[in-house]
């Protein structure tokens, strides 16, 4: 991740930005197939899609807009930004898998919709389209292993 | 491309595709320089004291101000760089791979040699024309052999550049930035190269995990105040001598070092905070000292004297410029540890989001959740419970048929984008004692824009006046059965007769219930609470004696009685019958062994929860395959004991 600041631009970045891009296998009939068990959420900027602490096994993919990332920092546990999530963004499928709670809020920066998936409207897709849950699981699996990766070698740059 | 914005820290390829300088355009520039440092070469020799002026008290008094402003610029037109460069533009170069030692200690005979070289100004090279040529010419050759032998710029311009650890303490925040135009391509040669990446690069140094290579940097930065301050006070040799000189020089960098390090225990900042204020602090004061005497020099030439007052302005420009580049720098720290510290983020291909996004633009109901606000699209046919449902939104569910009760909400807005309000819808919500703007979600369907409150408190209605003469005659009426139907039916019978006496006799031990949902009390931890269809209260509001735990054992209707199992007796002058009915359990082998259980009361399924808990149970067959044992299967109860 340091690294990556002098990585030359053909190489190393564009992998790693494929890796983590979710059913890129999926062809537009099946996206559709899954929208069928979904829910469109709408928010305006400034409203909370995420609150941290909630429990609900649930993951979202944003369609349009900004979300920004907030976690309490510091003794006041005053929130602050973290990242900015947009357009496409695949969020919460680790509480989706492991039913912990929710790690961060979630703050609208503008205008916009967010797609979820709950995990008994995921049930459901898994009776009826098996194949395609399976697609689901093993992407988000091979995703948090990718990301497991990263955050180990993350830890040995830092951690010494 | 050139429409993208450039990302935060920009490396030289992207810088490059918005620079309108081509190649052909530095190499000519760099001809030029090199040309000039030969020249300078040959007039230190041959006329040193005009030499003389112009590189050490013209020049070189520049190149911190470049530094700090452009230090782009200078890296590609400096001519050690430009003669660095040489063998690998002709492919003479050897391009070896650095080795370890030189990657270790480049920047610290880079800066070892600075040190040496600045400080020997005072008794040697300031006065000495000669002497700077064959330093000049050396530093040339030094660069020329770097270039010869080691790949990319590792050889000089990376590693050993004496003026390498002053352009990056200088500026590790390029107030202009202009692309490294050298490396086509890069070859790799350098960690953190800050040709690279020139605003990343010094941070990127700080932050290394060799807590020695950054120590260097820091090191470097801490010493370079009290160097300068060494440099401007110290009297030159012969008035002290050249040995002791040296030790002052290094008895001031100790100092500043010292300095350096104590801020840095005390100081709850980031050390790159006080590198970067070293900086400022060593340039600010270089130009304290430094820029009276470049004045003079430049007016020395015109013949003129320069008032003092431009020396006061170009100071103040300079601390300025200083102030606003800590500024630059500060800000840009968090930044770049938010990015190192991120981890990608997960997306789905822009193809799919375009995908996505069409399909949700179809036409959609908003429903709003209040009071929490959380606004959904639905598709338009849609029942709020389903909607409410699928966004984990506080619901319960029952017969899902308008008749238990079980989601009663308030339509704050667009009553008239749901599907009509049934006679059986009413007559629950008049059972659940709720008016004006109440619905059971069940029975919602949506076709436009609702907002909708799952507190349904506001609704509640006044009990109803009795819309007819009632009969003094009748005092007590008796209801066997507290279930639905018991309910509704003393629900009816208040409303018609506010006097009278009414008992509800029920077996169970609990007020009605949402029947339909105990298969929770299996697999959920809540127990009976949001099971029961009614508060507590709306019995003594509504004047019901329940007799809950309770058997009837006879009737008898000459006398107009009815005999409790406790030995009680509940006169009637009306009697209703609402016992429901039993489970007929078909003859299977087996069956009432422990173990075996009927599903059908809210006792049964807490005695099922209680059976598999003490009995560690796997597997429960059911039989039959109805809704509510679908309903069962998964529950986790079952799958959190080991199946």
């Amino acid at each position: 991740m340091l690294s990556s600041f002098f990585d030359y631009p053909d190489e190393g970045a564009a992998n790693q930005q494929h890796e983590l891009v979710f059913l890129p296998q999926w062809d537009d009939a099946k996206w559709q197939r899954l929208l069928a068990y979904t829910e469109l959420r709408r928010f305006q900027q400034g409203d909370v899609v995420i609150r941290q602490g909630e429990s609900d096994r649930t993951f979202f993919i944003i369609i349009e807009g900004r979300l920004e990332v907030l976690i309490p920092r510091g003794t006041s546990g005053k929130l602050r930004q973290t990242q900015v999530r947009e357009t496409g963004a695949v969020i919460g499928e680790q509480a989706f898998l492991d039913g912990k709670p929710r790690s961060a809020t979630l703050r609208a920066l503008s205008e916009g919709q967010i797609l979820s998936i709950s995990l008994s409207a995921f049930d459901i897709f898994a009776a009826h389209e098996p194949e395609l849950a399976r697609d689901v699981l093993l992407d988000l699996a091979r995703i948090l292993s990718v990301k497991l990766r990263q955050a180990n070698s993350f830890i040995s740059d830092w951690v010494k | 491309m050139s429409t993208e914005p450039l990302p935060l820290f920009p490396n030289y390829v992207q810088l490059r595709s918005r620079s309108r300088l081509s190649t052909r355009f530095w190499h000519t520039i760099r001809i030029g320089s090199v040309i000039a440092a030969f020249a300078l070469i040959l007039i230190l020799l041959f006329i040193p004291q005009t030499g003389l002026l112009i590189f050490w008290r013209l020049l070189v008094p520049v190149l911190p101000l470049l530094f700090l402003v452009a230090p782009g610029l200078w890296r590609n037109i400096c001519p050690l760089a430009a003669l660095n460069q040489t063998p690998r533009i002709f492919a003479f170069t050897r391009s070896w791979v650095a080795p370890a030692w030189l990657k270790e200690y480049g920047y610290v005979i880079g800066f070892g040699s600075f040190f040496l070289i600045a400080s020997s100004r005072k008794w040697l090279f300031n006065d000495n024309g000669p002497a700077t040529a064959i330093l000049v010419l050396l530093l040339l050759g030094a660069a020329f052999v770097g270039g010869l032998i080691f790949k990319g710029k590792s050889g000089w311009c990376s590693s050993l550049c004496p003026l390498l650890p002053v352009q990056r303490l200088y500026n590790q925040t390029p107030l202009v930035s202009v692309a490294n135009s050298h490396c086509e391509p890069c070859v790799g040669c350098t960690k953190n190269c800050y040709d690279f990446n020139p605003s990343v690069a010094y941070l990127a140094d700080l932050y290394d995990d060799d807590r020695y290579y950054s120590g260097y940097r820091k090191f470097f930065a801490a010493a370079m105040p009290g160097f300068i301050v060494a440099y401007f006070t110290l009297p030159d040799p012969p008035a002290i001598t050249i040995p002791a000189m040296y030790l002052n020089f290094a008895l001031f960098m100790l100092i500043s070092v010292g300095g350096f390090f104590a801020l840095d225990s005390f100081f709850k900042v980031t050390t790159n905070k006080l590198t970067a204020l070293s900086g400022a602090a060593a340039l600010n004061l270089f130009y304290w000292f430094g820029l009276p005497p470049w004045l003079n020099a430049v007016g020395s030439i015109g013949g003129l004297s320069m008032p003092t007052w431009i020396a006061w302005l170009a100071q103040a420009g300079i601390l300025a410029l200083t102030v606003y580049w800590v500024m630059q720098t500060y800000a840009k720290e968090p930044k770049f540890l938010s990015h190192v510290m991120r981890l990608e983020e997960t997306r789905i291909a822009p193809g799919a989001a375009r995908v996505l996004h069409k399909a949700t633009q179809q036409s959609k109901a908003e429903i709003t959740f209040m009071p929490n606000e959380i606004r959904v699209l639905s598709d338009m046919g849609r029942t709020l419970l389903e909607i409410a449902e699928g966004n984990n939104q506080p619901i319960e569910a029952g017969c899902r048929m308008g008749m238990c009760g079980a989601d009663p909400v308030v339509i704050l807005n667009g009553m008239d984008q749901l599907s009509p309000i049934s006679a059986e819808e009413r007559s629950t919500l008049e059972r659940l004692g709720l008016g004006e703007g109440a619905r059971l979600a069940c029975m919602c369907r949506v076709k436009g824009p609702v907002a909708v409150s799952l507190q349904t408190k506001q609704a509640q209605a006044a009990i109803p006046a009795p819309t007819s003469a009632y009969d003094p005659a009748i005092q007590r009426v008796v209801i066997i059965g507290n279930g639905i139907a018991g309910v509704t039916a003393a629900d009816y019978v208040r409303r018609q007769h506010p006097e009278c006496e009414i008992h509800l006799v029920g077996r169970e031990k609990h007020h009605l219930y949402n029947r339909m949902a105990i298969t929770r009390l299996i697999y959920g931890r809540s127990a009976m609470n949001g099971l029961y269809l009614q508060p507590d209260a709306w019995y003594d509001e509504r004047k019901i004696t329940s007799w809950l735990n309770t058997l009837v054992t006879r009737i008898d209707g000459e006398a107009q009685q009815v005999a409790l199992a406790t030995g009680e007796q509940l006169p009637y002058d009306r009697l209703i019958l609402a016992n429901g009915s039993s489970s007929f359990v078909p003859p299977i082998p087996g069956f009432g062994m422990p173990g075996t259980f009927v599903l059908r009361e809210a006792e049964e399924a807490m005695e099922i929860r209680a059976f598999v808990q003490t009995h560690s149970c796997r597997h429960a067959i059911i039989a039959p395959p109805a809704r509510s044992a679908r309903q069962l299967v998964p529950a986790p109860v079952f799958r959190g004991a080991g199946d």
